[in-house]
């Protein structure tokens, strides 16, 4: 669908719109920010920005392990510190800017803890035990924000845990637990997240913020089965026709649901991108040592042709969600 | 009505502001949205490669001298010219005459830098400058344009000597600035000036990007640390200028003067930036970004600030130049700084300082 600013711009462009009643034009259709916006986007901007920078300025500080300071005068500063931002955050309430930062403060700085525990009694506990106890711990917190930027906090913890897992125990299982396994169990995961993401995001209001954070999901999961696909065609001598087979079901999986459900053309556009990725390789595996010149030139043609047909028929997608 | 209920209401809108008569005009083509572009750019990419593997491998005669690969690939970034002058409109022709330019360039790139030296010397980039940007001028194609624009503008970053290297961002940011900031003066003219304007943000990025990687603009692999101290300087207190003068435009384009409380404030934040991360390569130029997409209500420009911002931080945790310890100090006292602004904003401002109904 259009943004409206797409579409005033077109007509300025056009001159339906003087250019010098751009910024008028642009005003009135609520594109430009009106001085409550302005306020409204710099506390947020302070907020979050300042409650990250010192969450992740204390945890480089403890990473430094600064002698000079002695066991109970660490506990106390990295407590003290927590416990100011959780009652910033229950003085504010989740619906405040200073609240969400003061969350998002006391999110970061639960791992700081957990990991100067870690370095103080030396628990002998993995790495991958950190994340997971990180993970679990802040739940309710995530759980209370309803702010979809410590939702990704809390995925990306999930997969620093299962990727830290599969470093601590690489032979377990043998050729089980491989590289590739890893991208298996990530793509699962992160692909639970976005359908569960997705179905929640029906059930509430579309809020200002837009649909980036389920498209930071849908690129991570899109971004590794396709890394799997060129694995299937590129990493053996003859290419894994039945990995492959979940890589097409993933694809009819983004157009069923992202043309035919609802349509969202970030999702089809990155499912086109790669589809001329892996067709370009797996016709790459399959001609280049036959006929090389030619086959170069065949590949090129089949990818200007197969991306030409996508934007068309994406322009057409979107048309489509514009009537 | 000749538009979409959408399109109708904002037509409504308009006219009632006085800003438009008549009734909605009819459809162009829907706007194609940056992500769309972005794949197109990406495939064309990996088609123009397969294409020049195939005059590789199928001409290797070509390769052997300099000019050869130069004057085939000027032949066929004119064939990729005469293709968007042809058929505009058409995306297949587009696409491949995208993909035929691209690896046109590649080929006169090739054949310049055995032409000039066999090095990356000033002249070879100064060349492919010229070049790129007689191609972002003349070819017809979006995605062309951006990347030209974004080529020669790097390249002739990298033209410039060593005293001068750091003065690129700078350079960059104002002309960042002078392009997003004015787009009434060019919105007639968009189909050259908005790609140039993206091609001059990626180009900015990249300035930064090298600098905090630690490279010299000016000649690869060098350390940054040869240019005169005073000259490494002088680029972020430019781009900190070209911020206090966007904040400055911001303010005006809102009615506000700079010798207002609120105007006074806003200048004295963007100054104060400015000096507390000099030192720090990307940050001023991703707030200038972010700053100037939420200005002018342009989303894709306003996530490309943010992403810079977020890699520029991640890359602070890595960078070699300062210990732990003292990351720990700057990130706490920066945050600190921000909390207070923050803080003196709800001050100055009183009741009006209470966006807390919204989400953020």
């Amino acid at each position: 669908m259009s943004a409206p600013r797409d579409i005033v711009v077109d007509w300025a462009e056009r001159g339906h719109i003087r250019s010098e009643d751009l910024p008028k034009a642009l005003a009135v259709a609520g594109v430009t920010p009106d001085s409550r916006a302005w306020i409204r986007f710099l506390a947020t901007l302070l907020l979050s920005l300042g409650a990250l920078l010192i969450a992740t300025g204390v945890i480089f500080f403890f990473a430094y392990n600064w002698n000079a300071i002695g066991r109970f005068g660490k506990f106390g500063l990295l407590e003290g510190i927590f416990v100011a931002a959780a009652v910033a955050a229950w003085f504010y309430g989740p619906a405040k800017p200073a609240g969400q930062a003061a969350l998002l403060a006391a999110t970061l700085l639960t791992g700081a803890l957990l990991a100067l525990v870690g370095q103080t009694y030396q628990t002998g506990a993995d790495t991958y035990q950190l994340f997971a106890w990180w993970a679990a711990l802040i739940v309710p917190w995530v759980g209370v924000s309803r702010l979809p930027a410590l939702w990704l906090i809390w995925i990306a913890l999930l997969n620093l845990a299962i990727a830290m897992y599969f470093r601590a125990f690489p032979g377990l299982l043998g050729v089980v637990f491989s590289g590739e396994s890893l991208l298996w169990v990530l793509f699962a995961v992160n692909g639970v997240a976005s359908v569960i993401w997705e179905l929640a995001a029906r059930r509430g209001p579309q809020g200002p913020q837009g649909r980036w954070s389920a498209r930071v999901l849908i690129g991570a999961t899109g971004s590794m089965i396709t890394i799997l696909a060129l694995a299937a065609i590129l990493d053996r001598t003859n290419v894994e026709y039945l990995r492959l087979l979940v890589y097409v079901a993933w694809l009819g999986t983004m157009y069923a649901c992202y043309r035919r459900i609802s349509i969202d053309l970030f999702a089809l556009a990155g499912s086109v991108l790669s589809t001329v990725i892996v067709v370009a390789a797996l016709l790459g595996k399959l001609m280049l040592d036959s006929a090389e010149a030619s086959g170069f030139l065949f590949i090129g043609l089949v990818v200007i042709a197969m991306s030409a047909t996508g934007a068309w028929w994406l322009r057409r997608v979107a048309a489509e969600a514009d009537r | 009505m000749n538009g979409t209920p959408m399109r109708d209401d904002l037509w409504c809108r308009l006219s009632a502001a006085g800003v438009v008569q008549g009734d909605t005009p009819a459809a162009s083509i829907t706007p194609t949205p940056w992500y769309v572009r972005a794949m197109l750019g990406i495939a064309g990419w990996i088609g123009a490669w397969f294409l020049v593997a195939f005059v590789g491998a199928g001409f290797v005669a070509l390769f052997s001298t300099g000019p050869a690969p130069a004057a085939a690939g000027a032949m066929l970034c004119v064939g990729a010219y005469a293709i968007f002058r042809l058929a505009p409109d058409n995306d297949f022709a587009s696409q491949f005459g995208l993909a035929v330019s691209l690896s046109g360039q590649i080929m006169v790139a090739i054949g310049m830098f055995d032409l000039l030296g066999d090095d990356f010397t000033v002249a070879f980039f100064l060349a492919v400058a010229v070049f790129e940007a007689v191609l972002a001028a003349v070819c017809a194609n979006f995605v062309l344009r951006v990347w030209a624009t974004a080529a020669a503008a790097v390249a002739l970053g990298l033209a410039l000597p060593d005293e001068a290297a750091a003065l690129a961002s700078g350079v960059a940011a104002a002309g960042f600035t002078a392009i997003w900031l004015n787009e009434p003066s060019w919105v007639r003219h968009a189909a050259i000036w908005r790609p140039v304007a993206w091609g001059i943000a990626l180009a900015l990025l990249c300035f930064d990007g090298m600098l905090a990687a630690g490279l010299d603009i000016s000649s690869l692999g060098n350390d940054v640390q040869t240019a005169s101290p005073l000259l490494l300087w002088l680029g972020p207190a430019l781009v900190g200028l070209v911020l206090v003068y966007a904040v400055l435009r911001m303010l005006q384009a809102n009615d506000m003067g700079p010798t207002s409380r609120i105007g006074g404030a806003a200048l004295g934040a963007a100054a104060a930036l400015a000096v507390v991360t000099v030192g720090a390569p990307g940050v001023v130029t991703s707030a200038l970004i972010v700053l100037t997409g939420f200005a002018i209500g342009n989303r894709a420009l306003f996530g490309l600030g943010v992403l810079a911002l977020l890699g520029y931080l991640a890359h602070f945790y890595y960078a070699l130049h300062m210990t732990l310890l003292a990351k720990s100090a700057v990130l706490v006292a920066t945050g600190v700084v921000l909390l207070l602004a923050w803080a003196g904003m709800r001050w100055l401002l009183g009741d009006a300082a209470h966006p807390e109904n919204a989400r953020a």
